[in-house]
């Protein structure tokens, strides 16, 4: 059966999918991953619901791509952006929240599959308060 | 590469804005062409957008031999300037 790996039309190198696999798969929580659609992967978790996530290298991702991925991908229900420069505007994150999706980079992404309900996790400011990965210039 | 550009934008009336930003417009050996597009707020169906404005660019970069690296934002969030180089874009096109 093909699982349409070999080619995205997201522009995600094969050395950022590749890189990602090995991470994840490394992941205390995961217990069996498998990608289909070149980009596309379903996330088993040993106590946790699972999660159909999507890996991307979005220098800043925003609104209009959180929309076709609605479209083109909708069982999606994580959206990694990728390294730790990659970032999203906060309109793209209150978006992932109302959906109840995910939208992490790598420096969240640890700690978001640690939680059942993965779309809530954040990282938290010296002040208690939640800390995003936005950027400004 | 600029007529091109500017061609894709007349053919896209929610793009509304193009700039170019990193090592691209700095150097002769950039290895893509990072590329900011903004589009309207109100884009009735900013997912199909934000597909074919990826489309076309990757047909572009087939033909000039250029790999871009989109990054595609609202007016809104553009406002925000959540780029690091905001301060340095390169206006490519802007739409009157």
């Amino acid at each position: 059966m093909s699982n349409n790996n070999g080619q995205n039309n997201w522009g995600v190198p094969w050395c950022r999918i590749e890189w990602f696999e090995k991470k994840i798969n490394t992941h205390p929580n995961v217990i069996s991953v498998s990608r289909h659609d070149d980009i596309v992967f379903d996330i088993k978790r040993s106590k946790d619901q699972d999660v159909t996530l999507l890996c991307l290298d979005e220098y800043t991702l925003g609104v209009a791509a959180v929309y076709r991925i609605l479209s083109e991908f909708p069982n999606v229900n994580f959206i990694y952006i990728g390294g730790q420069w990659n970032r999203y505007t906060p309109e793209a994150k209150e978006m992932c929240l109302e959906h109840r999706m995910g939208l992490y980079n790598i420096s969240e992404l640890t700690g978001a599959l640690w939680r059942n309900e993965f779309w809530g996790y954040h990282k938290i400011d010296d002040d208690g308060n939640p800390k995003y990965q936005f950027r400004r210039s | 590469m600029m007529t091109e550009i500017q061609n894709i934008s007349f053919d896209v009336p929610d793009l509304i804005e193009v700039y170019g930003f990193g090592s691209y417009f700095r150097s002769a050996n950039a290895n893509d062409c990072d590329i900011l597009l903004v589009v309207r707020n109100n884009s009735s169906d900013l997912g199909r957008l934000h597909f074919d404005l990826s489309q076309c660019f990757y047909q572009l970069g087939e033909k000039l031999s250029v790999r871009f690296d989109l990054t595609i934002l609202t007016e809104q969030e553009n406002a925000r300037k959540p780029l690091l180089e905001h301060d340095i874009l390169v206006p490519l096109y802007t739409k009157k």
